[in-house]
C-alpha cells in the first residue's frame, strides 16, 4: 500500500519537475541565489526586485497575447509596430488638438491594437494568408504609419491620470506589475475555465479536428489576434507613462521577446500547448537575465549570447520532450 | 610706158606680198594675243572664282559666326530664363536655428540629376538628418535635380548593403549613406566603378574612394566625453556607458574615445558597457538596473540614441543632478532634460547639415565640377543647461 502511495507520489514529482516552466521556476530561483551571494547590497533588495518584476511586466503582458496565438497555432510579428502606432497617433492626436482628455487617448491606443488584431486575424482566418506573412506585412505598415505620424521623432505626451500605467506605485509596488498580475490571472481564468480559452488549444493541436467537433476556428483565430493586438496596447499605455513620450521605435524587436517568453515559458511553437503561467516565469526570467548582466557586469558582448543560449536551450527542452513521446 | 606700168605692178605686187605677209605676222601676233587674252581671260575667271569661293567662304563664315552669335545669344537667354526660375544660392534662407554648410551653385543641371540619400529614420537623430536631407531636396527641386530621400530601418550593415545595391542598380547619379561600418565597402566601391559619385556622412569609409566625408570626429566626439566625466568627477567615482550598438563604426569610436580618456583615470571605475540599440526604453531599463546595482553611480555616459530614456529613468529614481549624464545630438526629444539640468552635457554633431551637405555638395559636382575638400569635420558644440537656450533657442518656442 504504501509502496504504491510512493510509486503515485513519485510519479506526480516526475510530472511536476517535467514542466518546462517548473524548470524555468529553479532556474530563477538559482540565479536569484546566484545574486543573493555575488550582490548581496544590490540585488535582493526590494527596489530591485520590484524593478525586475516592472521590466518583466511588459515582457509578460505581451508574451501572453503572443503565447494564446502561438497556442492558436500562429505567430504574431507585428506586436511592436503595433504598439508604436497606437501610441504615436493618440499623442499626435493629442497634439494637434493642444491635448486632448486622457480617457480620449487611453481610448485610441486601444481602438489601434484592437483593429491591428482584427485585420490580422481576418487576413490569416478569412483570407487565409500564412500568419508569418500577414503578421510581417502588417509589421511594416504599422511602423510605417508611426514614422509618418511622428517625423521620426518622438512626441512629447508628458503626465496625466493614465501615466500611473506606466510610472505609477502602490507602495513599493509598481502599478504595472499589477496590470501584469491581472492580465496573468484574467488570462489564466480564460483559458482554463472557459470554454472559448480552451477551445484555443484544440485549434491549435488540430484545427481540422476542431472544425469538424463544431468548433468555429476561424472566430478563435481572430479572437486571438485581436487579444494579442489590446495586449500591446496596454504594452504601449505603459510605455508613454513611462517616458512620457511616443516615438516610432518604441516595441521594436518586442515580437522577438514576447516569442522569446513564451517559448522558454514551455509554450510549444508547433501550437496546442503551453500555460499562461509559463509565459510569465518566461518573461520574469529573460528580465532577471538583464538584471543579472548589468549586476554582475557581464561585458556587452557575452549579453546577447547568453541570452540566444537561454532560448535554444528552452526550445531545445521542448524539442526533446516531445521526440521522447 | 609699158616698162613703168610694169614695174609699178611688180612693186605694186610685191608691196601686195609684203603687206599680205605683214599681215599674216600680224594675225600671228592677234593670234597670240588672243591666246594670251585667252589665257587672261581664263586667270581672271579662276580669281574670279576663286574670289568667288572666298567670297561664298567668307559669306558662309560670316553666317556661321552670326548662327553661332544667335546661338549663343539663344542660350545666353536661356541661361538667364532658368536663372530667373531657380532660386540663386545666395538668396536660399535656412530653416530657423540652422547654418547652411554649402550653398548649390547657380547652375540648373542640363539633363536630369537623381541623387540617393540614405538613412535609418526612425530615431531622433535620425529624423533630424532626414528634415537636412528633405531640405537639399527642396533647395534642389528647381535646378532640375531629384533627390530621393530613402529609409533604413536600423543600423544593421546588411540592410545598408541592400540599400546600396539598390541605389545602383537604380544608376543614381550620386549616394550619400551614413557610413555605418566597413561591411559597406564593397557594394560603395561596386556604386564608384559603376560611376556614381559616393559621400559618406557621420561614418566614414576611408578605404573607399568616395569623394567627402562630413560629420563630426566620432572618436574625438568621445574624446569631449571622456574629458566631461573627468571633469565631472575630479575625485573619481563610478561611472556606466550605455552604446547603441557595438556592431556600428561611429558608436565604437564614440565608446573607444571615451575610455581612452577615462582609463587613464586610475580613480575612475567603469561598471559595465550595455547594447540598448538605440532605444529609450531600453535605455530607461538599463539605466534603471545600473542605479540599482550600483547606488553610487556618479556618471553615465549614452553614446547614440535613447538617452531620453536613461534621463527619465535618473529622474523617476531621484537621482537628478546627483548623476552626471553624458549624451550626443541636442534634439527635442532632450531638449527639456538638458534645460532642467538631467542631462548635463550634450554633444551636438549637427545632423542637420549631415543630410543637407552632402547632397547640396554632389550636386555641385556633378554639375558645375566643383569638388568638395575630401574630410569636412564640425566642431562640437556642447550644449548644457546654461547655454542650452541660447545654441538652440529653436527647440524651446
Amino acid at each position: 500500500m504504501q509502496k504504491s502511495g510512493n510509486k503515485v507520489l513519485g510519479e506526480k514529482l516526475k510530472y511536476f519537475f517535467s514542466q518546462q516552466e517548473i524548470i524555468v521556476v529553479i532556474l530563477i530561483l538559482i540565479i536569484g541565489l546566484f545574486l543573493c551571494f555575488a550582490r548581496p547590497d544590490s540585488f535582493p533588495t526590494t527596489l530591485n526586485l520590484f524593478n525586475i518584476l516592472k521590466q518583466a511586466s511588459q515582457y509578460a503582458i505581451l508574451a501572453v497575447g503572443m503565447g494564446l496565438v502561438i497556442i492558436a497555432g500562429g505567430i504574431d510579428l507585428s506586436v511592436g509596430s503595433n504598439i508604436a502606432c497606437g501610441i504615436c497617433l493618440a499623442a499626435y492626436i493629442n497634439e494637434k488638438a493642444g491635448g486632448i482628455s486622457p480617457f480620449l487617448v487611453l481610448l485610441l491606443i486601444f481602438i489601434v491594437g484592437f483593429v491591428f488584431g482584427l485585420i490580422n486575424g481576418i487576413l490569416i482566418a478569412k483570407v487565409g494568408l500564412p500568419p508569418f506573412i500577414a503578421t510581417m506585412g502588417m509589421l511594416s505598415v504599422g511602423e510605417g504609419v508611426a514614422l509618418l505620424l511622428s517625423n521620426g521623432s518622438p512626441i512629447k505626451y508628458g503626465e496625466s491620470w493614465i501615466s500611473v500605467f506606466g510610472g505609477g506605485y502602490l507602495g513599493p509596488v509598481p502599478v504595472q506589475v499589477i496590470v501584469m498580475a491581472v492580465v496573468v490571472i484574467l488570462a489564466w481564468i480564460f483559458t482554463k475555465y472557459t470554454v472559448v480559452g480552451r477551445n484555443i488549444y484544440a485549434v491549435g493541436n488540430n484545427p481540422r479536428a476542431a472544425s469538424l467537433t463544431g468548433i468555429n476556428t476561424s472566430r478563435i483565430s481572430i479572437l486571438v489576434y485581436v487579444i494579442c493586438g489590446l495586449m500591446c496596447s496596454l504594452v504601449g499605455l505603459i510605455m508613454m507613462g513611462q517616458l512620457k513620450q511616443a516615438g516610432p521605435s518604441y516595441g521594436s524587436g518586442y515580437e522577438l521577446d514576447a516569442i522569446a517568453a513564451a517559448v522558454i515559458g514551455g509554450i510549444s511553437m508547433s501550437g496546442g500547448e503551453g500555460r499562461i503561467f509559463g509565459v510569465t516565469v518566461g518573461a520574469i526570467l529573460m528580465a532577471l537575465l538583464r538584471n543579472l548582466f548589468v549586476q554582475i557586469a557581464v561585458p556587452g558582448y557575452w549579453q546577447t549570447v547568453v541570452l540566444g543560449l537561454v532560448i535554444i536551450a528552452s526550445v531545445s527542452v521542448d524539442a526533446l520532450r516531445k521526440h521522447r513521446r | 610706158m609699158k616698162r613703168i606700168k610694169t614695174i609699178v605692178s611688180l612693186l605694186l605686187t610685191v608691196l601686195l606680198l609684203i603687206s599680205i605677209v605683214g599681215c599674216s605676222g600680224k594675225s600671228d601676233d592677234a593670234k597670240k594675243d588672243s591666246d594670251d587674252k585667252k589665257e587672261d581671260t581664263k586667270k581672271e575667271e579662276v580669281v574670279e572664282e576663286k574670289a568667288e569661293e572666298k567670297a561664298e567662304e567668307k559669306e558662309e563664315k560670316e553666317e556661321e559666326k552670326a548662327e553661332e552669335k544667335a546661338e549663343e545669344k539663344e542660350e545666353k537667354e536661356e541661361a538667364e530664363e532658368d536663372s530667373s526660375d531657380f532660386t540663386k544660392g545666395a538668396d536660399i534662407v535656412a530653416p530657423e536655428g540652422k547654418v547652411l554648410r554649402s550653398l548649390p551653385v547657380d547652375q540648373k543641371a542640363e539633363e536630369k540629376i537623381r541623387i540617393a540619400s540614405i538613412c535609418v529614420q526612425n530615431n531622433p537623430w535620425g529624423a533630424a538628418v532626414v528634415v537636412g536631407q528633405e531640405f537639399a531636396k527642396e533647395v534642389l527641386a528647381d535646378r532640375n535635380c531629384v533627390v530621393d530621400v530613402i529609409a533604413v530601418k536600423s543600423f544593421d550593415a546588411m540592410e545598408w548593403v541592400s540599400a546600396i545595391d539598390n541605389c545602383t542598380a537604380s544608376g543614381y547619379d550620386a549616394i550619400c549613406i551614413f557610413g555605418v561600418s566597413d561591411e559597406l565597402n564593397d557594394s560603395v566601391n561596386k556604386a564608384i566603378e559603376a560611376g556614381i559619385e559616393i559621400y559618406t556622412f557621420n561614418g566614414d569609409l576611408p578605404d573607399t574612394e568616395r569623394i567627402a566625408w562630413y560629420g563630426m570626429d566620432d572618436y574625438a566626439a568621445g574624446n569631449v566625453a571622456g574629458e566631461a566625466i573627468v571633469e565631472a568627477l575630479p575625485d573619481g567615482g563610478k561611472y556606466a556607458i550605455i552604446t547603441g550598438r557595438f556592431s556600428v563604426y561611429g558608436h565604437e569610436k564614440r565608446r573607444t574615445g571615451c575610455r581612452d580618456i577615462t582609463d587613464e583615470v586610475e580613480s575612475l571605475n567603469l561598471v559595465g558597457e550595455y547594447e540598448n540599440d538605440d532605444d529609450a526604453d531600453t535605455a530607461y531599463n538599463l539605466t534603471t538596473d545600473l542605479i540599482n546595482a550600483n547606488p553610487d553611480l556618479s556618471a553615465l555616459y549614452v553614446t547614440a540614441g535613447g538617452p531620453g530614456g536613461a534621463a527619465q529613468a535618473i529622474i523617476d529614481a531621484g537621482k537628478s543632478g546627483e548623476i552626471t549624464l553624458i549624451c550626443h545630438d541636442v534634439l527635442s526629444a532632450v531638449a527639456d532634460y538638458i534645460e532642467d539640468g538631467t542631462i548635463s552635457v550634450c554633444i551636438d554633431q549637427d545632423p542637420f547639415n549631415q543630410g543637407y551637405q552632402p547632397v547640396v555638395d554632389a550636386y555641385n559636382s556633378l554639375v558645375a565640377g566643383v569638388v568638395p575638400q575630401e574630410m569636412n569635420a564640425y566642431d562640437a558644440v556642447i550644449a548644457n543647461p546654461d547655454n542650452v537656450k541660447s545654441l538652440f533657442p529653436e527647440l524651446y518656442e
